[in-house]
């Protein structure tokens, strides 16, 4: 199951955001009204919210 | 050694104290719904299980559909068919099998969705006014005590009336509805009940709004326009829901499928509100998207009955839609 977030009046997929890069995540999602500089700020919220914690990592 | 029977026909008759019988109607759930021994155990589980049960999508077998509250009841049981040889004595042939026509002051709007049940054959609860909630034992483990499913008995149902009213008698313009139980059996012999609170009301379980979702204007990329209205009877003036739930809704979880079954799932990168179109913005993957086929149907399936109820939006489904690449 996808994680969106919450960034303003627009729920991000973080899940799929996590997977592009900062200018691939611009391009796609500038449609919402967003300033650039909004969507790299959500773009890293995304990217941190699906980071891996290290209880999420396996044991070695 | 005797020499009849009588001593094992029928058996004992005596009553409990306490113990009820069926009052008046007050509400009618129709659905598949079972419940079981640990849904009925006591009256605040079973009014919670009702509620879960109505508030769960179309389609689901599990689903209770509440009409709206009885405002009048007509007893419309069948007569006994009896019988007689020449020299008697009368004699029962068949048993009658029970029917309610119920009253009920309806809109054009649910009357219309109510037609959705006319001439139907489907499992029917039924809530008296002493809260008692009625239906049969269901399953061959019809008898074990205090375990046995709870299910509605059969019935078929006719929706009718609704017209115009003669401005003199109080019963011209009603719908009427027609519960006709299909087996004696399950109604009498297998027919149980179980209590809910004493503070439970019929209005506590109400039939939920459709709400139709889709797209005010063509789409000229991956990104779609979707409206969320509930189409009502009257003419142009179908309910936009956006401005009460729009917000909370583009917070949920929608997801999108395509294929000849609509098994493959395509990805939804954000979901958000447009203010001026009154509207969502779903956006899909642009990578997946430019891979479909042109004209390809891509269903949009919006968050479910219960998502809704626990964002506390409640009394609305929303169906889902199928666009088109």
């Amino acid at each position: 199951m996808d994680q969106f977030i919450p960034f303003e009046h627009v729920r991000f997929n973080a899940t799929w955001a996590a997977t592009k890069t900062e200018k691939e995540f611009v391009d796609h999602e500038k449609h919402h009204g967003l300033t650039d500089a909004q969507l790299k700020e959500a773009h890293k919220l995304c990217k941190e919210a699906v980071k891996p914690t290290k209880a999420d990592l396996p044991i070695s | 050694m005797s020499t009849t029977l009588c001593g094992f026909v029928g058996g004992n008759t005596g009553g409990v104290l306490c113990d009820t019988k069926r009052k008046t109607p007050k509400k009618i759930f129709l659905g598949s719904k079972e419940f079981s021994s640990s849904e009925y155990a006591d009256p605040d589980t079973l009014a919670a299980a009702i509620l879960t049960a109505c508030n769960l999508n179309n389609g689901n077998s599990a689903k209770l559909f509440p009409l709206q509250e009885i405002y009048e009841v007509a007893v419309t049981t069948e007569a006994d068919t009896k019988g007689k040889l020449a020299l008697g004595p009368e004699r029962r042939l068949r048993k009658g099998k029970p029917s309610y026509t119920y009253s009920f002051e309806t809109n054009l709007y649910q009357y219309q969705k109510y037609l959705a049940w006319d001439d139907k054959v489907v499992p029917a609860f039924t809530l008296d006014s002493a809260n008692n909630f009625w239906g049969y034992r269901a399953g061959a483990a019809a008898y074990t005590v205090n375990t046995s499913n709870f299910k509605g008995e059969q019935v078929y149902v006719t929706v009718s009336g609704n017209g115009f009213e003669d401005g003199n008698a109080a019963t011209t313009g009603i719908c009427t509805i027609s519960i006709s139980y299909l087996s004696v059996e399950d109604f009498e012999k297998r027919g149980t009940y179980a209590t809910l609170p004493a503070t439970t009301s019929a209005g506590d379980f109400n039939g939920l709004k459709d709400v139709m979702l889709y797209e005010p204007q063509a789409h000229a990329s991956n990104v779609y326009k979707i409206k969320m209205v509930i189409p009502i009877s009257k003419l142009a003036s179908d309910l936009d829901i956006y401005d009460d739930h729009a917000a909370a809704i583009a917070a949920m979880t929608f997801t999108a499928f395509t294929g000849a079954t609509y098994g493959s799932s395509l990805t939804i990168t954000s979901v958000a509100v447009d203010a001026t179109l009154k509207a969502l913005t779903v956006t899909f993957d642009s990578t997946a998207f430019t891979a479909l086929s042109a004209a390809t149907k891509i269903k949009l399936v919006p968050p479910t009955v219960a998502t809704l109820v626990a964002a506390g939006i409640t009394g609305l489904e929303l169906a889902s839609v199928i666009v088109v690449k």
